[in-house]
């Protein structure tokens, strides 16, 4: 399985408003896919974790990844 | 003009006298760096008769610029042994600009007596601080308001810098009045205590903003700035909605969200004390979030937070207290977080020195993991300055030594901020270099190594950080601590140059002299490079510019690197320059 979880304000701007779901693996899924699936405008995610680093929309997961969508955030 | 008013605790004096006119353009960090620098031998105790503290206004202070009313605490560190700026938010800086006070210089040996310095346009004078001594920083602004009236701002330090604890803050009172707001690292507050200062009393009742040269020219700059903060989506939503604490999941997504010691990069229960988690509870027990720590402020990432019956805890529950008191120590309760929170503004800690000594003592035995109760009891140790206080209310290295353990995570004795520099190698460069000790602020790689701002650099790697780091200090120390500015308008100006250039033309156009970026970056070097000046001559060598060993042996789970920036090329970052002459 595929562990998504989504922070700050986009389960709220989400289609489904879902924090943390499971995606079966399938060959060529990636992250822009994901994103869709959640019904998110373009734009809304900044930032893509895969596994603790940095991957893009064209990222293709696969069984056992960890995946973190962020909107811009900042602090310190 | 802007003047310097100094202040003698030792004849009980205070008077003003100009800025030295190549100080005319210093603000902040460059003037508190400057001073001291000029004035303290690099080889005086820090807590002895012959050190000064320094509290300098922003170049902006007291206009209509957004954020800038940040003020600067410079002295000699009783805790790094070297030159110390730690600055804050709050009232007290955009008062001090109003009455046309560019710094604050308390010198002399006060020989048992306590004062309250008061600051009004009628003058300066200290008045007696007895009645207020001992008291914690909650009741002594109450107290002062009392006293002073119920507009003033305030300057105070806790029992913890009265005892002159090397982990001791100064607070600044916020809007509100609340001395929630504080200039932690370092010790500074153990030099103002050993001033005999309790208080400033800053009071600008009947002034005016201060004078624009060109005031066409400085609205349209001002107008600029304010319309990129409103823009950028960190300084307008991520911050604005969820404070500082929205780094939590993702640090600890990153895994570089140092826990139980900085022995691992994710904490398993970081939904608790995340941002998202603060934010809901501000919302559903009548606190309140997107809450400004001063007037002037635009962004509002500070909160107000309220226990489960409504009741005030704490505000500026930030990031890296909820991590320093949660994440590092295995305690996920964040409602005690806050408790330890309103702990640390009351006696006046650092909340970064004070998780990362709790961490110490955890793994030296003194406490069990994740005991939030048995912590909240042991800041009463401190309060009341038992033996047991004392070893746990000098920083994180004094810990290290008295319960023997080696897992300190520290550089120049100050103890790390909220990103392990395993996971995050640009912040390690910068912990590593800067003339501050660990320090995440005078240079914060973490923007570009995790938050996709100012570009991106791969945080694993050791290439590229080194001249990151270096970019990043030269820039902070210029743009933002000299000038009084916060340095959240950084998320906006790394990515938006016409909201970077803003900031050289709002002090042209106050001024009335002509400065660019180039010269802002320049003076940020500037002030660097007298800091190490400073801080060769006290002592501190190329040797100070590391990490401690166990960085660079154990693996950081859950990516198993470890710290492999090497030597030379950090001394690179310092470039060790000979000693220069200094004033």
């Amino acid at each position: 399985m595929i562990d998504v979880r989504m922070f700050a304000t986009l389960p709220m701007r989400s289609a489904t408003g879902r924090k943390e779901f499971q995606l079966e693996p399938r060959a060529g899924l990636t992250v822009r896919d994901v994103i869709e699936g959640e019904g998110l405008a373009k734009g809304e995610v900044h930032i893509i974790m895969i596994n603790g680093q940095h991957g893009t929309l064209d990222s293709e997961l696969s069984d056992g990844d960890r995946v973190g969508l962020f909107p811009p955030v900042g602090g310190g | 003009m802007r003047k310097i008013l100094r202040v003698d605790v030792g004849s009980g004096t205070a008077s003003f006298e100009d800025l030295p006119p190549d100080l005319v353009p210093y603000g902040g960090r460059a003037l508190t760096s400057t001073l001291i620098a000029r004035e303290v031998d690099p080889q005086a105790d820090a807590l002895g008769p012959d050190n000064k503290i320094v509290f300098a206004s922003g170049l902006l202070a007291g206009t209509t610029a957004p954020n800038s009313s940040r003020i600067s605490v410079g002295t000699k560190s009783p805790l790094t042994g070297g030159i110390k700026e730690a600055n804050s938010g709050g009232q007290a800086s955009g008062r001090l600009g109003r009455l046309g006070i560019a710094a604050i210089v308390v010198q002399g040996d006060p020989r048992g007596k306590k004062w309250v310095l008061h600051v009004s346009k009628d003058g300066a004078r200290l008045d007696d601080g007895a009645p207020y001594w001992g008291k914690g920083n909650y009741d002594t602004a109450d107290a002062l308001r009392e006293a002073y009236g119920p507009k003033v701002a305030t300057i105070q330090v806790g029992p913890a810098g009265e005892y002159g604890m090397r982990n001791s803050s100064v607070a600044t009172t916020d809007p509100e009045g609340r001395p929630a707001r504080h200039a932690g690292r370092g010790g500074v507050g153990a030099v103002m205590g050993a001033r005999g200062l309790k208080a400033i009393v800053v009071d600008d009742a009947g002034t005016q903003r201060p004078e624009i040269a060109d005031p066409e020219r400085f609205e349209k700059a001002r107008k600029t700035l304010v319309e990129g903060l409103k823009t950028h989506p960190v300084t307008s939503q991520g911050l604005t909605n969820f404070g500082t604490a929205i780094l939590v999941n993702i640090i600890n997504e990153a895994g570089a969200f140092p826990t139980h010691n900085f022995h691992q990069g994710r904490f398993d229960r970081a939904e608790a004390i995340s941002g998202e988690t603060v934010h809901q509870n501000c919302e559903d027990r009548g606190g309140r979030r997107s809450h400004g720590c001063m007037t002037s402020c635009v962004v509002h990432c500070s909160n107000v937070y309220n226990d489960e019956a409504g009741e005030y805890i704490t505000s500026g529950l930030e990031y890296e207290t909820i991590w320093a008191l949660g994440a590092n120590c295995d305690n996920s309760d964040i409602d005690a977080i806050a408790r330890m929170d309103r702990l640390c503004d009351d006696i006046g800690l650092d909340t970064i020195e004070m998780g990362d000594t709790f961490g110490v003592a955890m793994e030296g035995g003194l406490l069990p993991w994740g005991d939030a109760g048995r912590m909240i009891e042991l800041f009463e140790e401190i309060r009341a300055n038992t033996e047991l206080g004392q070893k746990i209310g000098n920083g994180c290295g004094h810990a290290g030594k008295v319960f023997g353990v080696t897992h300190v995570p520290s550089v120049k004795n100050q103890g790390m901020p909220a990103y392990d520099p395993r996971g995050i190698k640009g912040i390690g460069v910068t912990y590593a270099t800067s003339t501050m000790g660990a320090d995440h602020t005078s240079g914060y790689a973490v923007a570009t190594n995790v938050l996709g701002v100012g570009g991106s650099v791969d945080p694993l790697k050791a290439e590229g950080q080194c001249s990151l780091s270096q970019n990043l200090q030269e820039a902070t120390a210029g743009f933002f601590d000299s000038t009084g500015l916060c340095l959240f308008l950084a998320f906006a100006g790394l990515d938006q140059p016409a909201s970077l250039a803003s900031i050289p033309e709002m002090i042209s156009a106050m001024y009335g002299i002509e400065s660019s970026v180039a010269d802002v970056v320049a003076l940020g070097s500037k002030v660097l490079e007298v800091e190490r000046g400073f801080n060769r001559a006290a002592g501190l060598t190329e040797d100070d510019d590391r990490l401690p060993e166990f960085f660079g042996n154990e693996p950081l789970p859950p990516h198993n690197t470890v710290w492999d920036v090497p030597a030379e090329q950090l001394d690179q970052v310092c470039s060790w320059s000979p000693v220069i002459e200094l004033g």
